[in-house]
């Protein structure tokens, strides 16, 4: 039985409407920041989990050999599915497919197999016999807004640290798959690499509509339409949605599809990046470890992070102390005003140096 | 006994012949013994002069004289249902504001917050609240009054034991902001803390020290930590 979440007060509401007019979010990010983004990778390839703040996916993928749809018959399939239990939030029941979880398997589909984003024929072994079918199983482990792009990334990210097993076609049709210590993996190819950006809009009372990404669970229960837009770093848009009750212009449609334009390419980007960084150190590693101590929980990263900036900071300003120690030592008047003047210009070049962020998250700019 | 870390099941004291031991959340009578229900250290509350075991939890059980924050979930003509994060809603009756008659009452609407204070509390009925104060008497009228709705602002959750923190007599991070910001604040012993300040800004950045300062144990630390975040404004 899926719990209620407590209602949400006016105050609540009233307040994230008022900070996104003042252009500031409730946890410190600019309107069009994203959250943090980290992507771990397991023991096993084709496993990964994605954490964007808060909310955390994990995707697993798997394949098998079967026979091709009739229609299609050099063509392997892949398969996405996503599954929300009550782990994610005491208000998804167990066992009953709840909206959410509609949304993101068609948001899945639409993006990663209408998109022809893998190269399918790259998976056939006998034309109208066998081929591989990939299967992408994806676990929201936490739900805590912006599911969508969360469960895309950890879907693309465990495809291309994906590697299926070689195989043999004997002549008379046997096919033998070798194990993975028999004959080096074979990768899979992504052609494009999707990326998921959402939108949310929140009509103020002049009637203004306010553009803001990646909204936080708060933020989706008050805001009054999204737009899900699903592209990739080509050009090519591969799927749009609208959920919700929101009259968009053309205007801040087209605004949405710029910034999404841009950031995909860094998005896509960051996930090459770190998916090379990983199969890098597997190639070095006798055993790789996988999550071993890197899925800590939210209370210990935000730990980690608040004390090493405050940490960073205390070290600055004891520096700063140490100069300024030095010039007080100095008695000639005008040079102890100049000195003051630089010390001062050298203060703010420093503050600005250190990258004074939110103590909340860590801004990965796009 | 006092500060003694203990475990389900635990025996932490006997109850005695001519003593009175008045017990709350965490502790159980079983015959003669106190026993504790869960994981924490044994703590006494000198103002109640009760024991409790003092643990980490987000989930609130109401217990008597406790100052919670509810939002109203449903309005009748004589009473309304009100959610303190309790496992049932609460029940506040719409006369228990001071000064209140039936033709001159204050008029709350669904989706309200209330500052407000348990009256009864036990497993087998819903909890009740109410917003008359013992000790300040001023009317609901002129706004004034200790226990009242909560306007504007901006309310969020925490753990039980951060809510307590913030009460207790020595909270640093409270008079380290109170420094440099004018804000108002109530603090839900149900894990709901409420902010109010003179701009939406300086609102979110109260909120994200106090947020913060739950990981920071060094308070040289978290004064440079609200200074760092006030720079960003």
């Amino acid at each position: 039985m899926a719990l209620r979440l407590a209602p949400l007060s006016n105050t609540e509401r009233q307040s994230v409407m008022s900070s996104l007019a003042a252009g500031v979010r409730l946890d410190g990010r600019g309107l069009l920041e994203n959250r943090e983004i980290t992507v771990h990778f397991g023991q096993d390839y084709g496993s990964c989990a994605v954490s964007l703040g808060e909310t955390r996916v994990l995707a697993q993928v798997s394949c098998e050999v079967v026979e091709p749809r009739p229609s299609r018959p050099n063509e392997g399939k892949i398969v996405t599915n996503v599954h929300i239990t009550p782990m994610a939030g005491p208000e998804y029941e167990a066992g009953r497919t709840s909206d959410a979880q509609d949304e993101l398997q068609q948001l899945l589909e639409s993006n990663i197999k209408e998109s022809r984003c893998l190269d399918l024929e790259a998976l056939c072994i006998m034309a109208e016999e066998s081929v591989w079918q990939l299967r992408a199983d994806v676990t929201v482990l936490n739900a805590c807004g912006n599911l969508g792009d969360a469960c895309n990334m950890a879907v693309v990210a465990a495809l291309k640290h994906f590697h299926r097993p070689d195989i043999t076609v004997e002549e008379d049709g046997r096919v033998t798959i070798h194990s993975f210590s028999e004959r080096e993996p074979i990768p899979t190819f992504l052609k494009k690499v999707p990326v998921c950006l959402t939108y949310a809009f929140c009509q103020q009372q002049d009637g203004e509509l306010i553009v803001f990404s990646d909204p936080t669970d708060l933020e989706e229960r008050v805001v009054m339409g999204k737009l899900v837009v699903g592209l990739n770093p080509h050009g090519e848009i591969t799927s749009m949605n609208f959920p919700g009750l929101v009259m968009l212009d053309k205007k801040h449609i087209s605004f949405c599809i710029m910034n999404a334009f841009q950031r995909a390419r860094h998005c896509a980007e960051l996930i090459e990046k770190l998916v090379e960084e990983d199969l890098q150190k597997r190639k070095l590693e006798v055993h790789p470890k996988g999550f071993l101590g890197k899925l800590i929980s939210d209370e210990q990263h935000k730990r980690n992070l608040i004390n090493g900036k405050v940490a960073l900071m205390s070290i600055m300003s004891s520096q700063f102390q140490r100069v300024r120690d030095k010039m007080d030592v100095d008695q000639n008047n005008d040079n102890a005003i100049k000195h003051e003047m630089d010390e001062s210009n050298n203060h703010d070049s420093a503050t600005e140096e250190i990258d004074l962020m939110d103590d909340d998250n860590d801004k990965e700019n796009y | 006994m006092i500060d003694l870390l203990v475990f389900p099941g635990d025996v932490v004291t006997t109850s005695k012949k001519n003593e009175k031991t008045r017990i709350s959340s965490g502790l159980i009578q079983n015959g003669d013994n106190i026993q504790s229900s869960k994981v924490g250290f044994v703590r006494k509350d000198l103002r109640k002069k009760c024991l409790w075991i003092d643990n980490h939890q987000n989930r609130y059980i109401p217990s008597v004289e406790d100052t919670v924050i509810g939002v109203i979930t449903e309005r009748h003509s004589f009473q309304y249902k009100i959610n303190i994060g309790a496992p049932r809603d609460a029940i506040l009756d719409a006369l228990s504001f001071e000064g209140a008659t039936k033709r001159n009452k204050p008029n709350l609407q669904v989706g309200d917050l209330v500052y407000c204070r348990v009256v009864v509390a036990n497993k087998h009925m819903e909890p009740e609240v109410s917003c008359i104060s013992l000790h300040f008497k001023k009317e609901w009228m002129t706004g004034e009054a200790l226990f009242t709705r909560l306007e504007d602002g901006y309310v969020f959750e925490c753990s039980l034991e951060f809510a307590r923190k913030l009460l207790s007599d020595d909270c640093f991070i409270l008079n380290c902001l109170g420094k440099y910001i004018p804000f108002e604040i109530a603090i839900g012993l149900n894990g709901r803390i409420w902010v109010k300040s003179s701009r939406i800004v300086l609102t979110i950045v109260i909120t994200n020290c106090l947020l913060n300062s739950q990981h920071i144990n060094n308070n040289k630390r978290m004064e440079q930590m609200v200074r760092i975040l006030l720079d960003r404004v």
